[in-house]
């Protein structure tokens, strides 16, 4: 009982940071403001989700399968954060009117 | 400039346009970039083909006929949808023997326990075959099409290709490199898993293809043309493509002659769920995710470097 209310209270939070991250991304009007919304949902959303789908089930092979799919996650989606930024940078002459870039 | 009817602005809308409620905005200039005029080589340019003196009538007799084919096709499929079998009625593939024989004597006969691969790979194989050779017929099209040579590449071309080639070398970066060495050996495992365990779980060749070209592809994005070509080239992409393709003919062929003149197939069946069982499938298999890898990347590659 006390492990599905802790696992529906992480899921529960990771579909808030979804949901905030979506907004996020319809909200904003430049790219490099809407990767950030976008890049909370790669991270802090997918762990929340997965750590409460983990807590659910128990430890075992389904655990950890779901465990290596967060770390797959957690390698790839900055990677392609990272990418998307770099490509506007070095593809967009005029950034600095949207915003400052150090 | 005037407002206009509703129908220009629908074919400005369909040209593209994001705005077609407001008023048509003026063309913006680009400022042209001032670049040393190269000398021009003589294949370069001949006269076009698309350009004609009367251009209207020409895009309103070509707007005409595209419709007409349009509404022909449509006709066409909506006749097809009245001659479709009624929903429950007897006749109907879902109810006559053929699925029940596939489901009750697919594994004993063919091998496999994935009855979805029993079905694609044997009793359907023939169709499948097609469908690698259009995997074929399409990377060979597109490399005709798109491949640099002699004839159709100024040097002025070749310049900026070696520019573009020179910019994105040094604009690669250390983190994608990392993450990529990294992951690589992973990705081309799982490929290579989903290949193999075709027979046994979902998956099979058209999937962990898949994931093998996109394995190269992401190779080549991190690393450069030279180094997958290094061990990739078009050697070993013509090996590749035209040895699976003929492994997949003759082990169709082989199939089919022996299944239709009822002799004793020589390709042992193998326990159902091991690895090494059910007869041909498994090379099929391989050699369907070969076929797929390769032309992915073909695409790929054609379509932005134009050399492999």
């Amino acid at each position: 009982m006390i492990r599905e209310i802790i696992a529906a209270v992480l899921i529960g939070l990771g579909v808030l940071v979804f949901i905030l991250s979506i907004f996020g991304v319809y909200r904003f009007d430049y790219v490099l403001s809407r990767i950030h919304a976008a890049a909370l949902s790669d991270t802090l959303a997918t762990l929340l989700v997965f750590v409460g789908v983990i807590v659910l089930k128990g430890f075992g092979w389904g655990s950890a399968k779901v465990l290596l799919i967060l770390i797959f996650q957690w390698v790839t989606s900055p990677v392609a954060t990272h990418r998307i930024g770099q490509v506007e940078i070095l593809t967009n002459p005029d950034y600095d009117k949207h915003c400052e870039v150090k | 400039m005037k407002t206009d009817n509703w129908f220009q602005r629908l074919v400005r809308w369909t040209n593209g346009d994001s705005k077609p409620l407001h008023e048509p905005q003026a063309h913006v200039e680009f400022p042209k970039k001032e670049t040393p005029e190269a000398p021009e080589a003589p294949f370069e340019k001949g006269p076009s083909l698309l350009k004609s003196s009367a251009g209207e009538i020409t895009n309103f007799s070509l707007m005409v006929v595209s419709m007409f084919c349009c509404g022909v096709l449509i006709l066409v499929l909506l006749l097809t949808v009245a001659y479709l079998p009624r929903f429950g009625s007897s006749y109907n593939a879902p109810v006559n023997e053929v699925s029940q024989r596939y489901v009750e004597q697919g594994v004993q006969e063919v091998g496999a326990t994935n009855l979805v691969t029993n079905i694609i790979l044997v009793y359907r194989g023939f169709d499948t075959y097609g469908e690698s050779c259009v995997l074929f017929l399409g990377a060979t099209a597109v490399i005709m099409l798109m491949a640099i040579d002699r004839n159709n590449t100024t040097k002025k071309d070749l310049e900026e290709l070696e520019e573009t080639e020179k910019m994105e070398s040094k604009n690669r970066n250390q983190i994608i490199r990392h993450v990529t060495m990294i992951l690589m050996p992973i990705i081309f495992l799982y490929g290579l898993y989903i290949l193999c365990n075709g027979h046994l779980s979902p998956g099979g060749g058209f999937a962990g293809g898949s994931i093998l070209g996109g394995a190269l592809i992401l190779c080549e994005t991190a690393f450069g043309v030279k180094k997958v070509h290094s061990f990739f080239n078009h050697k070993v992409y013509h090996i590749i493509k035209v040895g699976a393709l003929i492994l997949y003919a003759v082990l169709i062929c082989y199939t089919i002659f022996v299944g239709a003149n009822g002799l004793e197939n020589i390709i042992p069946l193998g326990k159902p769920g091991s690895i090494l069982s059910a007869g041909i499938i498994l090379p099929i298999n391989v050699a369907v995710g070969l076929e797929v890898a390769c032309t992915m990347y073909a695409f790929y590659i054609y379509f932005g470097k134009g050399n492999l």
